[in-house]
């Protein structure tokens, strides 16, 4: 006798114990495929549901990632119509109305100034042992919008960061107060150190509307120096295109040349590895030519007119492609506050009409300098 | 429609050889034939994914030895004959020997020999439902097969 057939003796036997096993499939066939359409739709809603708390889990990771370095989306925010405030050299900046502006600091000269959606009187909190430079917002109301900016003292012990301008409300860190220096100022807030010296903080009640927060954001967008020049005055030939930044809170930059040969998108840069937007001169032809201007400007400076750029003040300061770089430099005021240097270059094939066009261009600057204060 | 029309025919005709199954695993016919229904249920849940009879047969047997299994875990242990209610033969409805001698059997060398000697799937399959290496489901079988002959007195080996 071979194994299977031992083995299919014992299939037998074990079939023939249960061979009167024979359960009635009569009406229950529904039954089990209702049990299973219950399980089908169980398991799509279980595997919905993970995929929903899944989705959710990382939805609400990246908010609380987002929030703890940008804030939610603000709305679009017309600027036409605010009002402009100068009053702590260098800096310029808008506000919209409504909005109150409280310079503070010693007498002689502000220091600082507070931008915000309430009128009040900011004091610094009294202490008994010790002073602050916080300021108390005990009793202001959960909806209030602040920015401060100042110069005074060091303020908060915060990183510089790359300072961009025009400046981000985004680009802010958030930042929270130990629990003894708050005086119940909302945490966190914004704060960064803009590079030499100034301090911009943001604090945004619970309830600040988003609106509030657009225009508190559109303000410090706003915050700039004066320019060397303005880009509506300055009319380029056809051909030519110009920018205008402001690299820094002291110092500014105009190019004006064929529009590929200017780099990428030229913003403003304080510090650190960003581009400044300049002039590729890899870029130019021997028939190109170029104009640049920069700017140095020392804080708490008026600004005065320059007189008329000449060319033939100008010095050689290098060579390109065979042709001269011609470079003006100066303190045009005399006061040792302002500083700029102007650079041209016209490639040596440039056509006499190229050549007409970066006299004019030069004629046209209409640059302002720094004076004394 | 179709599909419905085409499940029933499947339960239909493979309701008794699951049940059985389950009973044989389990010697419990109220646990056999929930291990069986619900081996059914989750079959129609995936009908759509199924090819053919063969597959669904497949899927049915697997999914029925996971729930016998699942419920003998939950027991810890199959039930004694000799300890059982007196009515233990009636409620599993298989010949009292038949069933002393599986029990005899580990959860793991029921299923071996149920599904290879009794259903007639190849190792390989058997190894694949029960999620084991074919050559432990070999040495369940091999043990199975020897208790079970012993104890039902199947013909001596090598009598030829």
């Amino acid at each position: 006798v071979s194994r299977d057939l031992r083995d299919q003796e014992l299939a037998d036997r074990l079939e023939a114990a249960i061979a009167h096993v024979a359960p009635d499939p009569a009406d229950r066939a529904r039954s089990v495929r209702r049990r299973g359409s219950i399980r089908r739709v169980t398991r799509w809603s279980a595997v919905a549901a993970a995929l929903a708390v899944f989705l959710g889990s990382l939805g609400w990771a990246a908010f609380a990632l987002r929030g703890s370095s940008r804030p939610t989306a603000l709305p679009a925010i017309d600027t036409s119509g605010w009002r402009t405030y100068d009053g702590l050299k260098p800096w310029v900046l808008r506000y919209p109305p409504g909005w109150h502006v409280a310079p503070y600091g010693a007498a002689g000269g502000h220091c600082g100034v507070l931008i915000s959606n309430v009128d009040h009187q900011f004091r610094h909190p009294v202490l008994p042992d010790t002073q602050t430079t916080a300021w108390d917002f005990r009793g202001l109301p959960d909806d209030l919008a602040v920015i401060d900016l100042h110069t005074c003292d060091l303020g908060p012990i915060v990183r510089p960061t790359q300072t961009i301008f025009p400046l981000s409300l985004d680009d802010l860190p958030l930042v929270t107060a130990p629990p003894n220096l708050r005086f119940g100022a909302p945490q966190p807030f914004r704060v960064t150190r803009i590079w030499p010296g100034f301090t911009l903080a943001a604090w945004f009640g619970p309830d600040a509307s988003a609106h509030d927060r657009a225009a508190a954001a559109a303000v410090i967008g706003s915050l700039q120096v004066p320019l060397p020049y303005a880009d509506a005055a300055l009319e380029l030939p056809g051909g030519w295109y110009g920018r205008s930044i402001q690299y820094s809170h002291t110092a500014a930059l105009f190019v004006a040349t064929k529009r590929d040969a200017i780099e990428g998108v030229i913003r403003g840069c304080m510090s650190g590895s960003c581009f400044i937007g300049s002039v590729n001169a890899l870029k130019l032809g021997p028939a190109d030519a170029y104009v640049q201007v920069k700017g140095f400007y020392l804080p708490r400076s008026s600004v005065t007119p320059l007189p008329p750029i000449r060319p033939e003040s100008f010095h050689r300061s290098g060579e390109w492609l065979g042709a001269p770089i011609m470079e003006l430099a100066g303190d045009p005021a005399g006061g040792g506050n302002g500083h700029f240097v102007i650079t041209y270059w016209m490639g040596p094939q440039a056509t006499a009409q190229v050549r007409s066009q970066v006299v004019n261009i030069l004629s046209g600057l209409h640059l302002v300098g720094e004076a004394a204060p | 429609v179709a599909d419905a029309d085409a499940f029933d025919r499947f339960y239909r005709e493979n309701l008794a050889r699951i049940v059985r199954a389950c009973l044989l695993v389990t010697l419990d016919r109220p646990a056999a034939e929930d291990a069986a229904a619900e081996a059914f249920a989750r079959l129609w849940s995936k009908w759509s994914q199924i090819e053919d009879d063969d597959h669904a047969g497949g899927f049915v047997f697997k999914t029925a030895m996971r729930l016998c299994r699942k419920e003998m875990s939950r027991r810890r242990r199959p039930v004694p004959v000799d300890e059982g209610p007196a009515d233990w033969t009636d409620r599993a409805s298989i010949r009292q020997d038949v069933a002393a001698a599986i029990a005899g059997l580990s959860l793991r060398q029921r299923q071996a020999v149920v599904l290879r000697d009794w259903a007639g799937f190849e190792t390989k399959e058997v190894a694949r439902m029960l999620s084991m290496r074919e050559s432990t489901v070999r040495v369940h079988l091999a043990r199975a097969r020897q208790h079970l002959r012993a104890s039902l007195g199947v013909m001596k080996e090598s009598t030829t």
